[in-house]
């Protein structure tokens, strides 16, 4: 055997390199940057769930310059883990499609699963738990597709303009089914401050400390703390044999707004004790409300957030 | 007929006469002393053009020895210090030959007639290497300056190598000059290296190297942002060899030599916007090896080389904490070649060829491996990852023989076969290779080949706690045919058609399968398949006289198809259209002029048709369209080069400036994408980079 054929150390190289010391590209924009029509989470409430146990699903959603234009959503959930990238060849829907509208607690959805609904799954991918896909589409201004036709999820070309005529977006949330004794929960935002300045919970909008109308902001500090609950060790299971153990959760905060620029799209929190801390910049021309997003996820799918608006 | 050939003579003990006198004839299998029209001693190039020191050392008579494989392409000591945008580097001056694909900027990847970079093998005096570039491809881990030559096979190359299906780059160390001590010092725009050699008595010489870069100096007066390094990029690497002829009739030699890289960042600030990633990213890499090489002259008729060479290879990187694998490789290999000559009709050659590798590999890799031809998914906390502290061995016992018959005058016939045992796979691959080379008239030698070549999988592929250990080995079978024809004194033009084969390539499965009684993923298997045909187009005025130049041209196309009843798709680093042109004037005052300018046609690419937001993830997945089914733009590029020398005596100092991408042009290495995939940007290739070097020799 020779060496190269023992790890592709030519590729590494090349990879560490260019990325390094030659990177050039043209600069893109920040995903944090709310201006368009956008899902910016799905909550499952529970995120893990026991066989025939339900979840309840929430969208966070924003939709900043739709002039509060009706947004529909279609919803359905099929079982296994789906390989967005290739479609839904062989994916099944474990109920109909639920299609509703804002204002009609549109961006609210339920599944329930039978004892037996993933007992084939689990037996198959030999993990410790089977997973539930869901998938979200948001219509705003044009047609979504029918109960019928997103009911068949093998055809359906989610590369197509599912929502003819209009603004679509879709999304997908994976939620768990285990028989786990300490199954997931959602983190929890604890509290959060902006320019040090503590929010009290439930305030909806709030003067940025120390930030003029009409004048440049920089630097705004943002602190978001996540409860302790938050914090969960789990054991982890590698599809191969011989490699198994425990992990702790990796949970993050991810800031959206409407307006302004994050030093960072998303920003760690390893303990309670450090916050997930991040930095706002308004510029002169930005407008002086907007509306700051704070979700917060660990990496088992697990999500909560919270918003406020923000002045100046 | 031009019947004469190259004799290379470095003056040292005795190396160069075992490797070029031995073989002093024609393709018509004519001894030299038998031309009809051998060129007359007038003809020499005159010696005051010279553009080195080292030249002097040289003694160069007209005409070219017919190479023992059916396509061998060589690259003269002259031509590897002249090249425009090669900075003088031996192994960079391979990507400008015929069958080369033009290697992504940064890259240390050579792809050779439509194979994968790793499908080549890369030898240092016969034994390979994991890697002949540092970062970047800067330049090669071996001193030019030590390199006796570079053998190129883009294909259908001699049973002596063994697993690999692409080609082979062989770098030839020289023996140590032994008339007197010398010295000398190169510095440029990346890094400085030194070289001393002497005789040591009658029968021993030494040459030693070093080279350090500096680009970790230069980086830390550079406000690199928000790019932190911790530790700075840096390379070094090494060689020594040791030369002892007690006769004529042995040759020893130890060489040692060896190459480190390294680089650290903190990404934890550079890169924050993906949390997951905390703690150091770096990479480190090197690789120290010595062989030790005997050769032996029997009589006039037989001789035998033999190499044991064993080393230690780390590779040891990370990205954030996230993913990391750390390989300690201790390689051994022996080679034992013996060569029998019997006279006008035929050589016989035959020997081993024995690798060992001792692996231990401590891995942190994602579940989800991304093969040639496809698209990576977008990493996340939400990636799946798997975790093997292996300790694994390899080993490849090799035999090959071979047959070179010249009986029939002007005909060259080359048959042979290797065996290799992969103990892994428990494998073997059987491999009957043959050529033949006919000189039709006194300027045209007609010459095909066709064989079998088979390789392993990579560890990653093979081993059981990630991959697959039931892969068949990857097959290839080479077919070429083409015509070599002198069309003007010093010019030649060589044509050369080609088609391969593949066949048995490992891709990617997802079906889950029982192995040992035990439902397990399939994760590799061997359904892919390949084809790869082009034709290659050389116009050369050999490096004789006050210029040298070609126009490579490769017209070729490179296709897998990764599952029967998939479509055929085109190959990651598939080029249409490779054009390069070289040329480099002496002129007066010792200086000397050159030029080099390459046209490539884009490396394909897969459309982004849409995206889907992965909620849990926190990031948008990519829908790909058709695989490789859209091109990046045209790359092209300009270089150029002035050199300058003066000398006094024993000592010569020459200033050059290497002027790479001259006219500045924003070459297209891949696209980039924003957040959702929904605007397309770019990223660009190297610059205008002009480097000043300096070189003093003694």
């Amino acid at each position: 055997m020779s060496v190269s054929r023992i790890t592709d150390v030519r590729t590494i190289v090349t990879a560490f390199a260019a990325v390094s010391i030659f990177g050039c590209s043209d600069p893109m924009e920040s995903g944090s940057l709310v201006d368009e029509l956008r899902i910016l989470a799905v909550r499952a409430d529970p995120p893990e769930i026991a066989p025939g146990a339900g979840t309840a699903l929430t969208t966070l959603w924003a939709d900043p310059k739709g002039g509060g234009r009706d947004v529909t959503f279609v919803w359905i959930a099929a079982a296994g883990q789906i390989d967005i990238a290739s479609g839904f060849p062989c994916a099944t829907p474990l109920a109909p499609p639920q299609i509703v509208t804002n204002g009609e607690n549109g961006d609210h959805y339920e599944i329930s699963t039978t004892p037996d609904d993933l007992i084939e799954q689990l037996a198959m991918t030999d993990e410790t738990c089977a997973k539930i896909t869901i998938l979200v589409l948001a219509c705003a201004g044009g047609t979504p597709p029918s109960a019928d036709d997103f009911a068949q999820l093998g055809s359906l070309d989610l590369k197509s303009d599912l929502c003819r005529g209009g603004e679509g977006v879709v999304a997908t949330k994976v939620v768990r089914v285990s028989r786990n004794e300490a199954p997931n929960m959602n983190p929890s935002i604890d509290s959060f401050a902006i320019a040090g300045l503590a929010i009290p919970q439930g305030q909806s909008e709030i003067q940025i400390p120390l930030c003029l109308p009409n004048t440049a902001c920089k630097d705004v500090p943002l602190d978001a703390i996540l409860a302790q609950s938050s914090f969960e060790a789990y054991p982890t299971s590698y599809v191969m044999p011989g490699a198994t153990g425990y992990s702790d959760e990796v949970l993050y905060i991810s800031w959206f707004a409407t307006a302004g620029e994050f030093d960072n799209d998303r920003s760690a929190s390893d303990s309670p004790e450090e916050p997930a801390s991040n930095r706002l910049s308004l510029a002169v021309d930005d407008p002086d409300s907007l509306t700051l997003y704070i979700v917060a996820h660990d990496n088992r799918g697990g999500t909560s957030w919270t918003s406020i608006i923000l002045f100046r | 007929m031009r019947v004469t050939f190259v004799l290379r003579l470095f003056i040292s003990a005795c190396a160069a006469l075992f490797v070029h006198a031995a073989r002093a004839q024609t393709d018509a299998g004519v001894p030299e002393a038998d031309a009809p029209d051998a060129s007359p001693p007038s003809a020499l190039p005159p010696k005051t053009d010279q553009t080195s020191i080292s030249e002097w050392d040289e003694i160069v008579v007209w005409g070219r020895s017919p190479p023992l494989e059916v396509t061998q392409r060589e690259i003269t000591q002259k031509e590897i210090l002249l090249i425009p945008g090669t900075g003088g580097d031996a192994l960079s001056a391979v990507e400008n030959m015929p069958g080369t694909a033009r290697t992504t900027f940064g890259s240390n990847e050579i792809v050779i007639r439509g194979s994968e970079g790793k499908d080549s093998q890369i030898y240092i005096d016969s034994m390979p290497v994991p890697l002949i570039f540092h970062f970047g491809g800067l330049t090669s881990v071996v001193n030019s300056d030590l390199l006796a030559g570079i053998n190129f096979y883009p294909g259908n190359y001699s049973v002596r190598y063994g697993n690999a299906t692409g080609g082979i780059v062989e770098a030839v160390l020289r023996a140590p000059k032994t008339d007197r001590f010398h010295a000398s010092l190169d510095a440029d725009l990346w890094d400085t290296s030194a070289l001393v050699e002497t005789p040591i008595g009658d029968e021993w010489a030494v040459a030693a190297s070093v080279r350090r870069s500096y680009i970790d100096g230069i980086l830390t007066h550079i406000d690199m942002g928000d790019m932190q390094f911790t530790v700075l990029p840096r390379y070094w690497d090494y060689q020594l060899i040791v030369d002892y002829c007690p006769n004529n009739a042995d040759n020893l030699r130890l060489s040692v030599f060896g190459s480190d890289d390294s680089m650290a960042q903190s990404w934890e600030v550079t890169w924050s916007d993906e949390p997951s990633f905390k703690g150091e990213s770096g990479v480190h890499v090197g690789f120290h090896r010595a062989n030790l090489m005997w050769s032996h002259n029997f009589s006039n008729a037989v001789s035998n080389r033999a190499i044991l060479g064993g080393g230690y290879f780390l590779v040891d990187w990370g990205y954030g904490g996230m993913e990391s694998e750390k390989y300690d490789m201790m390689p051994m290999n022996l080679r034992d070649e013996l060569t029998i000559d019997s006279g006008r009709f035929a050589v016989f050659r035959t020997g081993i060829d024995a690798e060992f590798t001792y692996v231990w590999a401590k891995d942190r890799v994602p579940l989800d491996y991304t093969s040639e031809g496809e698209e990576p998914i977008p990493w996340g906390a939400n990636t799946q990852f798997i975790a093997f502290d292996a300790k694994v061995y390899f080993a490849r016992p090799g035999w090959f023989g071979e047959i070179e018959l010249t009986a029939v005058p002007r005909f060259r016939l080359i048959a042979g076969l290797r065996m290799d045992y992969y103990t892994y796979t428990r494998d073997i691959g059987i491999d009957p290779r043959a050529g033949i080379r006919f000189q039709a008239t006194d300027s045209t030698v007609l010459k095909a080949g066709i064989g079998l070549f088979h390789q392993v999988g990579q560890m990653a592929e093979i081993y059981e706690k990630y991959g697959n250990p039931d892969l068949k080995l990857v097959s290839a079978v080479h077919y070429s045919v083409g015509v070599e024809q002198t069309i003007a004194d010093r010019v030649d033009i060589d044509v050369e058609g080609f088609y391969k084969d593949l066949s048995r390539l490992i891709v990617g499965s997802d079906a889950i399968i029982e192995r040992d009684g035990r439902m397990v993923p399939e994760r590799f298997n061997n359904d892919g398949v390949g084809r790869v045909y082009g034709i290659e187009i050389q116009i050369k005025h050999r490096p004789i006289g006050p210029f040298f130049g070609w126009i490579a041209y490769t017209l070729t196309r490179s296709e897998r198809r990764d599952h029967p009843g998939e479509a055929w798709r085109l190959f990651d680093y598939d080029q249409t259209h490779i054009l390069t042109v070289v040329g480099s004037f002496d002129l007066p005052w010792r200086m000397s002029a050159g030029l080099r300018f390459r046209l490539v046609s884009g490396n394909p690419d897969t459309p982004v048709e849409g995206a889907v937001f992965d909620s849990d993830s926190d990031l948008y997945i990519p829908l790909y369209g058709k695989p490789n089914s859209v091109r990046i733009p045209l790359f092209h590029q300009l270089d150029l080069r002035v050199d300058k020398m003066w000398q006094w005596k024993y000592v010569a100092f020459s200033v050059y400036i290497d002027v790479q991408n001259v006219y500045n042009h924003k070459n297209v290495e891949e696209y980039t994408y924003n957040y959702n995939y929904t605007k397309k940007g770019y990223v660009y290739g190297m610059p205008i980079i002009p480097s000043l070097g300096l070189r003093l020799e003694y």
